[in-house]
C-alpha cells in the first residue's frame, strides 16, 4: 500500500486492497487494518465475500489432461532437435571464423548458399513426400504398434459398419474440401513421382501462403522427429492405402474419423487411441450414439431436456418401427388424395411405389403434408397401445414431465410433434452437401464469424442458421416441398406434379 | 566469485530450495531422464493454463510442447536466478502471447478476444438467464458449471487470464507473477484486482441466485459456503 494512490476511485482502491488481502500479499499491519474494517463495514465485507466466491468458482474449471503420448513425443522431439543442431552447429562456427578473417565476400557467398539451401533443399525433400507429410497426423491416429495393416483393417471396419452416419453432420467440413485433391495425390512413395506430379506439388507449395508453408515445414520437422520405425510404419501405411483398390472409400473413412476425433474431449480421444481395434470400434459406436442424442437434445425451438433425449429417441425410434405399416399406408393415402385433388389419375403402381419408399422420406412427407394425422398416429392413437404417449411419459424424467404437465392436450401433442421434428433431423439428418451449399450462400461476414468458432459451436450455429432459413422459406413459400419433389423425382413421379400445383395446393 | 556475490547467493539459494532447479541443472549436464521428469511434472499444468489462454485444447498441447522444447534448447545457458516454475511460466507467457498475436492475425482458430464477434455462441448472460429463469433454485450440474466457468474465464483479457491462472492454480506470489509476465508487483496487484472484480461482475447472476455457489460447494465437497452466501 505504499504506492501513490493518485486520483484513483475509492472502489478501485478497495478492490486492490481486498485482492491483496485475499492473496495474502499484505503486511501484518495492513492485514490487521483490513480485518478491522471488515468487522465494522458490512459493504466492504460483502464486496470481499463476492470477490472470494467468484474466485472459488474457478475451481469448477475442467481439468485438462495432455495426450498420453505427450511426454514421450516431447522428449523425443527435444533430443532429435539436439542431434540436428549438433550437425548444423558447424555453420555458425565456420561463418564466425570467416568473419574473423575479414572475408566479407566469402561471408556473403556462404550466406547466399546457406539461405538458398535452407529454402530449396527442404522444399525438394518435401515434394517427394508431400502426401505423407501432409497426412501423417491423420495416419498416425488409425494404427498403433507400428502396424500399418491394422490401420487399413480399422478403416475398412469403419466403412463397413457405417460408424459415422449418425453424427456426420457434427463434423466441420474443412477436411472435405481437401479430400478430392488429396485422393488424386495418393501415390505410393515406392513409385517415383512423375514430372507432372512433381510440378503439381510444386505448384501447390507455391500457391500456399507463408503461414501455410511454415505450418507444413513444422509438420515435416515433427514427422522427422518421430522414431525411425514410426516413420517407416507411416510410409508403409500410406503405400498400403495408395495401392488399395478401395482407397477412395478408405480415404473417406480416414477423413471422417480424423474430423470426428476433433469433436471429442481430450480424455475421450486418449482413451480411444489407446484401445485395441475392436474395443475402439465399440467405443466409437457408443460415443457417436451419445453425440447424436446430445445433438438431438440441443436442436429445435422447444428444447427437450438433454437427459431425456435418449428416452425420447428410443421411444420415437420404436414408434417408427412399430407403426411402419401404418406410416406407409397413410403416405399412400395422402399421395392419392393429392393426386385426386389435382384431378390426376391414381395409378396403383405409383401409390405402391410411394408406399415402399424410404421410411425417412415418408415420415418427412407426412410431417409436411399431413402433420396433424401423423401426430395422431404416433402419439394420440398410440394411447391404445403399450408404446403410446403414456409409455413415453413413463420414460421421461421430471424435467420433461413438468413441461408437459402444464399443457393442454392439443398443446401437448403439438410439443411432442415438435420434438418429433427434432428427432427427424437427427434420425434423418441434413445432408452434408446441403449444409455445405447453404454455407456457400452465407454472406462473407457470417462465414467469417462461423469460421472463428470451435467446431462444435460452428456446427451448432450453422445448423441453427440453416433451420432458421428453412423455416423462413417454408413460411414464406409453404409449397416449397423440395424434399418431396426430390422423392417424387427419384421415384419417377415428378412429371405428374408441376411446381405451380404445389403452390396452389391448400395443405 | 565469492559467497557475497548476489548472483551466486541467488543461484545457491534456488539450488538448495527448489528441487526442480536441481533437475534442470541435471538437464544442463545432459541428463535426459531429468528432462523427462520435468515434462512429466509440468505437462498437465502447462496444457491446462495454455488451454484457458488460447481456448483451444489441441493448440495448447502444441504450445506446451514448444515451451518444453525451448526449455531444452536453452539448457546450456540455464542459470537458476529464480524458481524453475517462474522461468517456465515466463516462457509459457511469451509463447502464448505470440500464438495469440499470430492467431488474431490469421483468424483461423477460436481464440478469445474482447470483441463481441468472437463471444461464445451462448454468452454467459444467456446461460445465466436460462438457468436462473427456468430453475432458479436447482443446483447446476458439474458439466454446466464447467461451461459457465469456461465462458467466464474467456471473458477476461489475455493478461488478466494468465495472471489469474498463475495466482489461482500455481499459487505464485505477485513477485513471481511479475517476473513471469515482465510486470512490477504493483502492476500485478492491479491486474489481479481487475480480474477479480471482472469475475465478480461476470458471475454476478450466479452469485445472486446462489445456484452455482451451492453446486460448487456440493460438487467439490467444500462445505464452506455459509447460509449468508446462499
Amino acid at each position: 500500500m505504499s504506492e501513490s494512490n493518485g486520483d484513483r476511485a475509492p472502489e478501485e482502491l478497495d478492490s486492490e486492497l481486498l485482492t491483496a488481502y485475499l492473496d495474502g500479499e499484505l503486511s501484518e499491519s495492513e492485514t490487521i487494518a483490513v480485518e478491522r474494517r471488515l468487522a465494522s463495514d458490512s459493504g466492504f465485507r460483502s464486496q470481499m465475500q463476492d470477490m472470494q466466491n467468484a474466485w472459488d468458482m474457478l475451481d469448477a474449471l475442467p481439468a485438462v489432461k495432455p495426450d498420453v503420448a505427450f511426454v514421450r513425443t516431447t522428449v523425443e522431439m527435444a533430443i532429435a532437435g539436439r542431434q540436428r543442431s549438433g550437425i548444423s552447429a558447424w555453420g555458425p562456427r565456420i561463418i564466425g571464423a570467416l568473419a574473423m578473417l575479414g572475408l566479407p565476400l566469402t561471408l556473403f557467398a556462404v550466406a547466399f548458399f546457406a539461405t538458398r539451401e535452407s529454402i530449396e533443399q527442404p522444399e525438394r525433400e518435401l515434394l517427394g513426400e508431400l502426401p505423407v507429410i501432409e497426412n501423417y497426423d491423420r495416419y498416425s491416429r488409425v494404427f498403433s504398434d507400428n502396424d500399418p495393416e491394422q490401420g487399413i483393417h480399422f478403416l475398412n471396419s469403419i466403412y463397413e459398419r457405417g460408424l459415422f452416419s449418425e453424427v456426420e453432420e457434427l463434423f466441420p467440413v474443412d477436411s472435405e474440401d481437401e479430400t478430392e485433391e488429396a485422393v488424386v495425390d495418393l501415390v505410393a512413395t515406392t513409385v517415383p513421382p512423375s514430372a507432372d506430379m512433381i510440378q503439381d506439388r510444386s505448384d501447390r507449395l507455391t500457391s500456399m501462403t507463408d503461414q501455410q508453408r511454415e505450418d507444413l515445414f513444422a509438420k515435416k520437422q515433427k514427422f522427422e522427429a518421430l522414431p525411425q520405425e514410426t516413420q517407416t510404419a507411416i510410409r508403409d501405411f500410406h503405400n498400403l492405402l495408395s495401392n488399395d483398390p478401395d482407397r477412395d472409400r478408405l480415404w473417406e473413412s480416414l477423413v471422417s474419423y480424423y474430423d470426428w476425433l476433433k469433436t471429442l474431449r481430450a480424455s475421450q480421444r486418449t482413451g480411444l487411441l489407446d484401445s485395441p481395434i475392436e474395443k475402439r470400434l465399440g467405443k466409437i459406436r457408443e460415443i457417436t450414439r451419445l453425440q447424436a442424442e446430445q445433438a438431438f437434445g440441443r436442436l429445435g425451438a422447444t428444447k427437450l431436456p438433454v437427459e431425456d433425449a435418449e428416452a425420447f429417441y428410443g421411444w420415437y425410434d420404436f414408434a417408427i418401427t412399430c407403426y411402419n405399416p401404418e406410416i406407409r399406408k397413410r403416405a399412400g393415402k395422402v399421395f392419392s388424395d393429392i393426386r385426386s385433388k389435382k384431378g390426376l389419375p391414381i395409378l396403383e403402381d405409383d401409390v405402391s411405389r410411394v408406399m415402399s419408399g424410404p421410411i425417412g422420406q415418408l415420415v418427412d412427407f407426412l410431417m409436411r403434408q399431413d402433420r396433424e394425422n401423423f401426430g395422431q398416429l404416433i402419439a394420440a392413437k398410440a394411447n391404445e397401445t403399450q408404446y403410446g404417449m403414456r409409455e413415453l411419459e413413463n420414460q421421461l424424467t421430471r424435467s420433461s414431465l413438468l413441461i408437459l404437465d402444464g399443457l393442454e392436450v392439443d398443446e401437448k401433442r403439438e410439443l411432442v410433434l415438435r420434438w418429433i421434428e427434432v428427432a427427424n433431423k437427427t434420425r434423418f439428418p441434413i445432408q452434408t452437401t446441403k449444409l455445405k451449399a447453404f454455407y456457400e450462400t452465407l454472406p462473407v461476414v457470417t462465414r467469417d464469424k462461423l469460421d472463428n468458432m470451435h467446431p462444435d459451436d460452428w456446427y451448432e450455429s450453422l445448423t441453427r442458421l440453416y433451420w432458421e432459413a428453412e423455416n423462413i422459406v417454408k413460411s414464406a413459400e409453404p409449397a416449397e416441398e423440395e424434399e418431396f419433389r426430390r422423392f417424387l423425382r427419384e421415384n419417377g413421379l415428378d412429371s405428374d406434379f408441376e411446381i405451380d400445383d404445389f403452390d396452389e395446393a391448400p395443405y | 566469485m565469492t559467497d557475497s556475490d548476489p548472483l551466486e547467493q541467488k543461484k545457491s539459494h534456488y539450488e538448495q530450495t527448489d528441487p526442480d532447479v536441481r533437475l534442470m541443472i541435471r538437464v544442463r549436464k545432459g541428463d535426459n531422464a531429468a528432462f523427462q521428469e520435468l515434462v512429466e511434472k509440468y505437462q498437465a499444468r502447462l496444457v491446462g493454463i495454455l488451454t484457458h489462454m488460447v481456448s483451444n485444447r489441441d493448440l495448447a498441447e502444441d504450445l506446451a510442447q514448444d515451451v518444453f522444447l525451448r526449455v531444452y534448447r536453452a539448457r546450456e545457458r540455464y542459470v537458476p536466478t529464480a524458481k524453475f516454475s517462474t522461468w517456465l511460466f515466463t516462457i509459457t507467457h511469451n509463447v502464448a502471447s505470440n500464438a495469440l498475436r499470430k492467431a488474431s492475425r490469421r483468424r483461423e482458430i477460436n481464440l478469445v478476444s474482447t470483441s463481441s464477434s468472437s463471444m461464445p455462441v451462448r454468452p454467459l448472460e444467456v446461460m445465466a438467464k436460462e438457468k436462473s429463469g427456468l430453475m432458479p433454485t436447482r443446483q447446476l450440474l458439474k458439466s454446466e458449471m464447467e461451461n459457465v466457468m469456461l465462458a467466464a474465464i474467456e471473458q477476461l483479457g489475455e493478461r488478466q487470464r494468465i495472471a489469474t491462472m498463475l495466482s489461482k492454480f500455481e499459487g505464485m506470489s505477485y513477485l513471481e507473477i511479475g517476473e513471469a509476465m515482465g510486470l512490477s508487483t504493483q502492476a500485478v496487484k492491479s491486474l489481479l484486482s481487475r480480474a477479480r472484480s471482472n469475475l465478480k461482475e461476470i458471475l454476478r447472476p450466479y452469485l445472486e441466485s446462489g445456484g452455482l455457489v451451492e453446486s460448487v460447494a456440493t460438487e467439490l465437497k467444500t462445505d464452506q459456503v455459509s447460509e449468508e452466501d446462499k
